[in-house]
This record gives structure tokens, sequence and C-alpha cells, in this order.
């Protein structure tokens, strides 16, 4: 269309040809030498680490459930791009008393297992998870019943006694759903759902332990609990992937 | 992500809110395992000089009075001249047998009923505490007015169910 313009406009002065041909060097054609090789991966370098935090949850727990005194300390790592190893780690102090019965309880827990992080990254270094994740769940807890009484209105009767200090153990399984934002650099805020199943048998006829660490409620089977995690993440290491990148033959069958 | 974030949320406070329940609280279950005791009579017809129809049944008693005797001693009515078609004695917590006393009619002598038992400790829940339920060993009862005694089930763990049937004479 320039040219078409440029050969209908009437001849100019040769004097200003001429000036113009010294001065205009711009619409000469530039010589490319750069070779552009295919490239068919792409390596990205994620920020991994040790996350630790704790479970401010259980402070709530703890206005509702006043024989429920609690303390988790979560912790995970990042193993690849989408896999962290997770742990938990807490202690339970459980003192009852009313009318019927006294009771002290307390133990120590540990869960161990691994999360999935389901999210697709918008950009590779995001931190923010949707996570589900299984773990397996050890605890150790001590308890006794320094008192208890049976009261009888028609007899009229009393009846007192005591139960002994008792070990027990308890092992379960447990499912994780959840969501871990960064909400500052290199620090989260965490929601998550956990369903926990008793695997082996911590009931007896005589006393069932009020509350089992780690787990909930020692007279079910299966409980269901959230933990709301407060967590910072030590930056120590970088994990490596290698992105694909579309080649040409793909772009071709996209078009 | 924000979308997903709020779900979870949502459902976290909903679950929360569910599983907020003080299990030291609550006491949902019956403390106390009464026996059962229930009542029938035989009312016998005669066909001809060999043959009696047994018609076993169910049967209200008119004006029941139960009481416990303990150590001799008479102690407060379980039920005063009411009609039952069965009666929930409340064994002892801390004794290994008890007596009842059972007067059917006002106008009747009453008979005694002897339970021997043995007690075992319970745990019902965290919100109710301990309990106690009994096996029934023995039943030994006077034949004023009863003819006969069936142990129906010797556990006594609720009061669901029927303990024991204490078949009547025709009076």
């Amino acid at each position: 269309m320039s040219l078409a313009a440029q050969a209908q406009t009437p001849a100019k002065p040769a004097a200003a040809k001429a000036a113009a041909a010294k001065t205009d060097t711009t619409r000469q054609p530039a010589k490319d030498t750069t070779a552009i090789i295919p490239v068919k991966d792409s390596v990205v370098h994620m920020q991994g680490g040790l996350r630790v935090g704790l479970d401010l949850s259980r402070i709530v727990t703890s206005i509702y459930y006043p024989y429920r005194k609690e303390g988790t300390a979560v912790a995970d790592v990042r193993l690849n791009s989408n896999l962290y190893a997770a742990a938990e780690i807490g202690y339970t102090n459980t003192p009852h008393s009313d009318s019927n019965y006294t009771y002290k309880g307390s133990g120590m827990f540990i869960s161990l297992g691994i999360d999935y992080n389901f999210l697709k990254r918008l950009y590779p270094s995001e931190k923010n998870m949707f996570f589900g994740g299984i773990r397996y769940g050890f605890s150790h807890l001590t308890y006794e019943v320094p008192t208890y009484k049976i009261n009888d209105r028609y007899w009229g009767n009393n009846l007192t006694g005591s139960i002994p200090k008792t070990n027990v153990n308890a092992h379960w399984v447990e499912l994780v759903l959840g969501l871990k934002a960064e909400v500052l650099k290199n620090f989260f805020l965490s929601w998550s759902l956990h369903e926990r199943i008793m695997i082996n048998n911590v009931k007896s006829d005589e006393f069932t332990p009020l509350v089992i660490p780690g787990f909930g409620s020692g007279s079910k089977k299966a409980v269901f609990d959230m933990r709301y995690t407060v967590s910072y993440l030590f930056p120590l290491y970088k994990i490596t992937e290698h992105i694909k990148l579309p080649n040409d033959k793909d772009k071709k069958k996209k078009k | 992500m924000r979308t997903l974030y709020q779900i979870l949320l949502t459902c976290a406070v909903l679950a929360g809110m569910i599983a907020c329940e003080n299990e030291t609280k609550v006491c949902d279950q019956a403390l106390r395992a009464d026996f059962r005791v229930r009542f029938q009579r035989d009312s016998v017809r005669r066909i001809n000089d060999t043959t009696f129809l047994h018609n076993v049944r169910d049967t209200i008693m008119p004006k029941v009075s139960v009481y416990a005797i303990n150590n001799g001693v008479n102690m407060d009515s379980l039920y005063r001249r009411q009609p039952q078609k069965e009666i929930f004695l409340p064994f002892s917590p801390v004794a290994d047998s008890c007596i009842f006393a059972l007067r059917v009619d006002s106008t009747l002598t009453p008979d005694t009923l002897r339970f021997k038992y043995s007690r075992t400790k319970k745990f019902i829940s965290a919100g109710c505490g301990f309990g106690t339920t009994f096996t029934l060993d023995t039943v030994i009862a006077t034949r004023h007015t009863i003819d006969s005694v069936v142990i129906n089930s010797k556990v006594v763990n609720s009061s669901n169910d029927t303990h024991l049937t204490l078949f009547f004479f025709n009076l």
C-alpha cells in the first residue's frame, strides 16, 4: 500500500532524494544471524524445604471440651513437585471430675504419612495446595480412675471404687483433605478435614479411655475432626522438575 | 482456589459445630438395669375327664404391692396396690442377693422372692459414669400365690428384656 502511495505522489526534487538516501538506514533489510534451536523441555526449580506449624483448633477444642488439653505440631517435607511427607506429633492431658467419677489421662501421639497436592499450579513457584493425604497414627496413653461412685436411690447404698493406672496403645488410619494457602512469603494458613478409623480395640467392659491422644473420643471406632494450622516453610533446597513443552508437531496438530 | 477454600471453610465450620458435643455432659443411656418380671396365669379349662385345655397368657394383677426386705426390715414400696402385668425390681449394687415381697392382691398372703446373683461393674459412658450389671444365679420363691417360676434371661444389663416369668395359681 505504501509503495503504491509513493508512486502516486508527485516526484520530489533530486537533491532531497539524495539526502534521504544518505540518512535513512532503517529500511534496509536486516540480516538474521541467529539460529533457532527447538526446545523440547524446560527445567523449573521449585522451592522445597521443611514446613512446621501449630494446630490452632486445639485452643477451640479445649474451650468446648474442658477435659481435653491438647497440643499438636505439624510438619511436612516436599519430596517432589506434588508429593509431601507429612507428620503430626502431639500431647494430650485429660483431667475430668464430676459427681460420678474422676479421671486422669495423658499420652502422646505421632502420625506419619503423605500428602498429595491436586492443585494445578498457575506459575511454577506457587505454593498453595489443595491436598489429600493418608496417615498412620500411633498413640500411647496412660489413664486411671482414682474414684468412682455408683449411686442407688432405692437401696440407699453408694458403691465406690477405683481403676488403677492402665497403659494402652492405639493405632489408626487417617484420611486427610485440606487446603494450604501462602498468605505471606513462606507463611501458610491451612484448613484440613480428618477422618480417623481405629484399627485396634481399646474398649473394655471395665473402662474405656475418654480421649485417645491424636485420635479423639475413646468410645468411637471412627471420628471426624478438623484442623486449623499456621505454619512456616523453611526453604532448604530446590526441587527440579522438567516440564515438557509442546513441540512443533503438536502445535500444528492443535492448529 | 478461593472458591475451594470457602467450601472447605464452610464444611469445617459445620463439621465443627456438629462435632462440638461434650461427651462428659450428656448421659443418654439408662444408668440402672432393673430386673423385669412378667405375670402369667394358666386358665385351665376341663374338656372332659381326661382332657384339659391349657391357656397360658399374660395377666394383670389387680392390686400389686412390692417392697424389698433388707436385713429383716421392710423398705419403701416400689409398687403400692397398683394394677400391674409386670414389675421392675432393682437389685442391690452392694450385695450379692436381695429379697422382695410381692403381694398381688390386698387380700392374699404375700410371697417372697429371693434372688442370688453376681455383680459386674460397667462403664456406661463418659456422661453417665459407672453402673452395675447382674448375672442371675438362683431364684427362690414361696408358693402362696406363685405356682411356678421361669428364668427367661440370666443376664441383667438392660430392662428391655423379660428376665423372669411368674406363673400364678388360679385363685
